[in-house]
């Protein structure tokens, strides 16, 4: 099972993302996509292609993407995240006396949006994605600082990251007006996404260098490493540290059981998942899910 | 002028009858209407004008004379004569007519005639009388044929209907033997013939039980006959003085009646009215057997065995048969004792014999079971073995002999009289004992000398049996009592107890566990308690193991405090050998023994809160006395908060609990003490556990922290592969265990 048809790696982008009507400001709409770009584009009818149904209602277009989660490992885990979102009243990844949404029909103010989002990347199984919010609105933006419902505390903070020249609320209700505002808004969302895109290129082209270099020794172990070699077997999931100067390589098994060790130190329990660990040849810290995604890509990238 | 048309009328219809002979294929009714046709001379509104009168009657039979002189005047006769024979006994049942009368009317008045014969006769009086009343709505060839054969034909009818369905069953029996089932719409014809006889026999008399028990019996013949005979035997002695004329008078009529019954229905009848033994010889010897009964009948009770004897088997025969009967006390008491008192057991030969040798008279039996019959209704009793409160009923007559005998015994035994009223006071626990007791006789066994095991059974009442005061310790449960003694007292005692302890079994009590006292607290009380030194030598605490052992120098320290074996003990528990250990501290100066033996176990009657102090949870033999104390709902509670699968029964559920508290107990040594509670353990623990299996699978661990989706199914399986327990772990369960650790799950088959 474990070689299967497809190898399983983290997507490049996928993001759940909260859409609210520029021309009726209380229409709300969540949904998921690898390329928030041509969704939102799907969904303001620019693209002809693909489905929109929700938010091809009359008077709903345009659309404005309020913000976005990003950093899923797998489409799987976005489509539970978005659906929790969706059903925040009744999804088990609140517990029943968190709930700020009761009812099917309650929860419609963006208030309720960003809270029931916080809740849910409260829970132990999202936190451990490492997940990032990008927020492309002011208002938004606000309401997140806001935090109507507490849900955020001292032990509890997400990364949110307020994009530059994030727009504030439509100057009119002309047309011109609501579709400057969806055009501009587009932009935000195109950059954030190219943005994250191109860093992660970056690393994975550094990723890329280091391994192609020939035969590696991990680093923890000392066994061979080798992605150039035909074998699958001497390709397995590695582990590397994108500081140019750390010439740190490791199996991800080991690098694995490295942090695992150390995590159980702190928390005094054996988890499946790291959270994060220090690098054995830098000690910068890294988050596991990059390292995942990372090793993830390179063995699909190369490993075969 | 009305009369004179109708004569006028009369004289044109004989003259015409020959035509309506001719149309006589058309109905009756028509056939009026066709001779009124014919009669075309005639005002045809004449007959109606006059059947609407008030002489309708005489001309209806008019009509008929008129319709049947042409064919038979006999026939007519006969049936006027049998219609005048209706009307007579229609008035006066006993007096038959005496146009029918062959024999001396002196004899037929006396006659009293069996109800249900009688009553049989008047149905076919009546019938006969309602359709020659009803012939003129019939086609006119049945009528013809009724004319012709007269009463034969309804004669014929009626035994079918009536009375022979014996015969009726046996000439179809000889229709079909030979010709077998030729074909099955002939079988259900022949079928629905009796079925439909016996529709009607329901239809005709209401009360079809009495029709078809009085058909079985005549079936069954001289099987079920006896009982018959013996419940029309008031009626039979009655009938013995005149049942040869009686019997002729009441043969002469059903022949009359029923001309085609057959001699063998004619001798069922006999005999279910006089009984078998008569019938059995044919009619002939009737007269010399019945001279025998009345002979006998006449004598004096004394003399004839011969009469009594057959009376009394019958009697020995019922109570033989009926009662298997006990009181719901008698239910409850030592089977043991009844089959003891078998010795004891009086046969009822016995006291047939006894009856036989006092010469008892029915009179005596009959006031009695009067005055034993208001109690006997009154009794409460369990129906055991399906035998009904009738069936205890029939055993009235047995306990009335014993009655008797004893009248008859009084001179002898004056203890007898006063245990027989005793019983008639107490019949409601007394009286089924004494049948059920006579239940077990057996015929060989007849003892010569009745009447001191009489009087020794008669003796056995509920209230004076010698073991029903007293109630057996050794046999009951009732030793929470003893075990409520305090633990001090008998610690004080103790020398005498140990010694009785052989015959007395004292149960290590619940209330113990309150003497368990933490180590700060013990010094004082150990204090406290020396300073009482005339409450006992020693006290007994119960300790961890590892206080006694830090307790041991202080009080070594202290030189009056040692802590001895308890070997009073005698249930142990290895298990607990480590955890706990009853001590004895004794507070004089005594011989220094410092030996521990392990506690017996008592958490299983310990509230919650004592087991909290008391111990940790870890010993499944504890588990499962605190899981299997708790009530259904708990139970399900318990499981799920636990997480596990929920169960049915309460046993699935204690197992499922048990292997669970087993297996995490076994995966996390010693880490039990921190859960709240009374199973010992938590979800967590659960999750910890999983979180342990799955790490022996490095492929699974791998795809788990590259986050790649896993098939739920996939993931049971490979930790049911390592661990079977895990198919009772609810699903629930596994995927909040896998959102807790990050592992992202998939529903696909594939």
């Amino acid at each position: 099972m474990s070689q299967k048809i497809q190898q399983h790696q983290f997507p490049h982008f996928y993001c759940c993302y909260l859409l609210q009507s520029i021309n009726k400001r209380q229409s709300f709409y969540i949904g998921s996509t690898p390329n928030p770009i041509r969704r939102l584009r799907q969904h303001n009818g620019k693209l002809t292609v693909g489905g929109a149904y929700r938010t091809k209602r009359d008077g709903s277009r345009p659309w404005e993407m309020i913000m976005i989660v990003q950093g899923f490992p797998s489409k799987i885990a976005a489509l539970q995240f978005e659906h929790a979102w969706q059903h925040g009243y009744q999804t088990h990844y609140i517990a029943e006396k968190d709930r700020i949404v009761k009812h099917k029909a309650g929860g419609r103010t963006l208030h309720h949006k960003v809270a029931l989002m916080k809740l849910l990347l409260k829970h132990e199984f999202f936190q451990r994605m490492n997940l990032t919010v990008e927020m492309f609105n002011l208002k938004g933006s606000q309401i997140w600082e806001q935090d109507k419902f507490r849900i955020e505390s001292e032990s509890f903070r997400i990364n949110m990251r307020t994009c530059e020249n994030a727009l504030e609320e439509p100057k009119g209700n002309t047309v011109d007006d609501l579709m400057d505002h969806s055009d501009e808004n587009l932009k935000l969302v195109e950059k954030v996404y190219t943005s994250v895109l191109r860093s992660e290129k970056e690393t994975f082209q550094l990723f890329e260098r280091k391994l192609t270099e020939g035969v590696i020794r991990c680093g923890i172990c000392e066994k061979e490493i080798d992605y150039t070699s035909e074998e699958p077997i001497s390709k397995p999931f590695v582990a590397l540290c994108n500081n140019e100067n750390c010439h740190q390589i490791s199996h991800l098994k080991c690098l694995h059981r490295y942090f695992i060790d150390d995590e159980q130190l702190v928390v005094g329990k054996r988890n499946l998942i790291p959270k994060s660990g220090r690098c054995p040849g830098c000690d910068k810290i890294w988050q596991w899910t990059t390292l995942a995604k990372f090793s993830t890509r390179m063995k699909v990238a190369y490993g075969k | 002028m009305e009369l004179q048309r109708a004569q006028r009328n009369l004289k044109f219809l004989q003259n015409e009858d020959p035509m309506n002979v001719a149309n006589h294929d058309s109905l009756n009714s028509e056939s009026q209407s066709v001779s009124s046709i014919a009669m075309e001379t005639q005002v045809p509104d004449v007959q109606f004008s006059l059947s609407s009168g008030d002489d309708s009657i005489g001309t209806q039979e008019n009509n008929e004379t008129t319709h049947k002189s042409s064919v038979a005047r006999e026939t007519t006769k006969c049936n006027t004569e049998s219609n005048a024979n209706v009307d007579a006994i229609n008035t006066g049942s006993i007096h038959a007519s005496h146009s029918n009368s062959l024999k001396s009317d002196v004899v037929e008045e006396n006659i009293f005639i069996n109800t249900q014969i009688q009553s049989r006769l008047d149905d076919a009086e009546e019938e006969t009388n309602l359709k020659s009343k009803m012939k003129q709505f019939k086609y006119a060839s049945q009528c013809n044929q009724y004319d012709n054969l007269g009463n034969k034909n309804i004669a014929r009818r009626r035994p079918a209907i009536r009375k022979s369905k014996p015969k009726l069953k046996s000439k179809t029996r000889d229709k079909r033997d030979p010709n077998a089932i030729k074909n099955i719409t002939d079988f259900n014809i022949n079928n629905y013939k009796l079925s439909r006889a016996a529709s009607l026999l329901k239809q005709l008399s209401g009360k079809h039980k009495k029709v078809l028990d009085i058909i079985k019996v005549q079936n069954e013949g001289s099987d079920s006959a006896p009982s018959k005979a013996k419940n029309d035997k008031g009626e039979g002695a009655t009938f013995d003085t005149y049942s040869g004329q009686e019997w002729k008078y009441i043969m002469k009529l059903l022949l009359e009646k029923f001309p085609h019954s057959e001699t063998t229905d004619l001798n069922k009848v006999q005999k279910f009215l006089y009984g078998s033994e008569q019938s059995s010889s044919g009619l002939d010897d009737l007269e010399t057997s019945q001279k025998k009964l009345w002979t006998a009948s006449q004598l004096p009770p004394k003399l004839p065995n011969e009469t009594n004897q057959p009376k009394q088997e019958e009697r020995t025969q019922d109570s033989q048969s009926a009662v298997n009967f006990l009181s719901l006390s008698q239910v409850m008491d030592d089977r043991s004792e009844i089959i003891k008192d078998e010795e004891d057991i009086i046969t009822s030969e016995s006291f047939s014999a006894s009856l036989q040798e006092y010469g008892n008279n029915i009179e005596i039996q009959e006031t009695l079971e009067h005055s034993f019959g208001d109690n006997i209704e009154l009794t409460v009793g369990t129906h055991i073995n399906g035998f009904s409160l009738t069936d205890y009923k029939a055993c009235k007559p047995l306990s009335a002999e014993v009655g008797t005998k004893c009248k008859n015994n009084g001179d002898e035994d004056n203890d007898d009289i006063s245990v027989v009223s005793d019983t008639t006071d107490e019949t409601s626990t007394l009286f089924p004992l004494d049948p059920y007791r006579y239940i077990f006789i057996e015929k060989d066994k007849k003892p010569a000398s009745t009447t001191d095991t009489v009087a020794s059974t008669q003796f056995f009442t509920p209230n004076t049996s010698p073991l029903d005061g007293i109630i057996d310790l050794t046999q009951e449960s009732f030793k929470a009592v003893r075990s409520l003694i305090s633990p001090l007292k008998a610690e004080s005692n103790r020398p005498t107890a140990s010694q009785a302890s052989n015959q007395v079994q004292i149960q290590v009590p619940a209330t113990r566990t309150p003497t368990i006292i933490p180590q700060k607290n013990l010094m004082t009380t150990l204090k406290t308690e020396g300073e009482r030194t005339d409450l006992g030598n020693t006290i007994r605490v119960k300790l961890l193991h590892k206080r006694v052992s830090e307790l041991d120098p202080e009080l070594v320290n202290c030189d009056c405090h040692t802590i001895e074996a308890n070997d009073s003990e005698e249930e142990e528990t290895e298990l607990d050998n480590d955890l706990f250990c009853i001590a004895d501290v004794k507070l004089a100066n005594l011989p220094k023994t410092s030996t521990e033996t392990p506690i017996p176990n008592l958490l299983a009657k310990n509230s919650i809160d004592d087991a909290v102090t008391a111990s940790p949870t870890t010993s499944p033999e504890k588990f499962h006395e605190i899981i299997t104390s708790q009530s259904m709902k708990e139970l399900r509670q318990s499981l799920k908060t636990v997480g596990l699968k929920p169960m049915r029964t309460k046993v699935e559920i204690i197992q499922s609990l048990q292997t669970a508290s087993q297996i995490l107990s076994i995966a996390t040594p010693g880490d039990s003490d921190g859960h709240d509670g009374v199973i010992g353990f938590s979800k967590t623990e659960i999750f910890d556990h999983l979180t342990e299996l799955i790490q022996s699978f490095p492929g699974v661990l791998e795809r788990i922290y590259t986050f790649e989706p896993i098939p739920l199914y996939e993931l049971i399986e490979k930790l049911f592969s390592l661990e079977p327990f895990v198919s009772q772990i609810d699903e629930m369960t596994i995927r909040e265990w896998a959102d807790i650790q990050g592992i992202c799950l998939r529903n696909d088959k594939k």
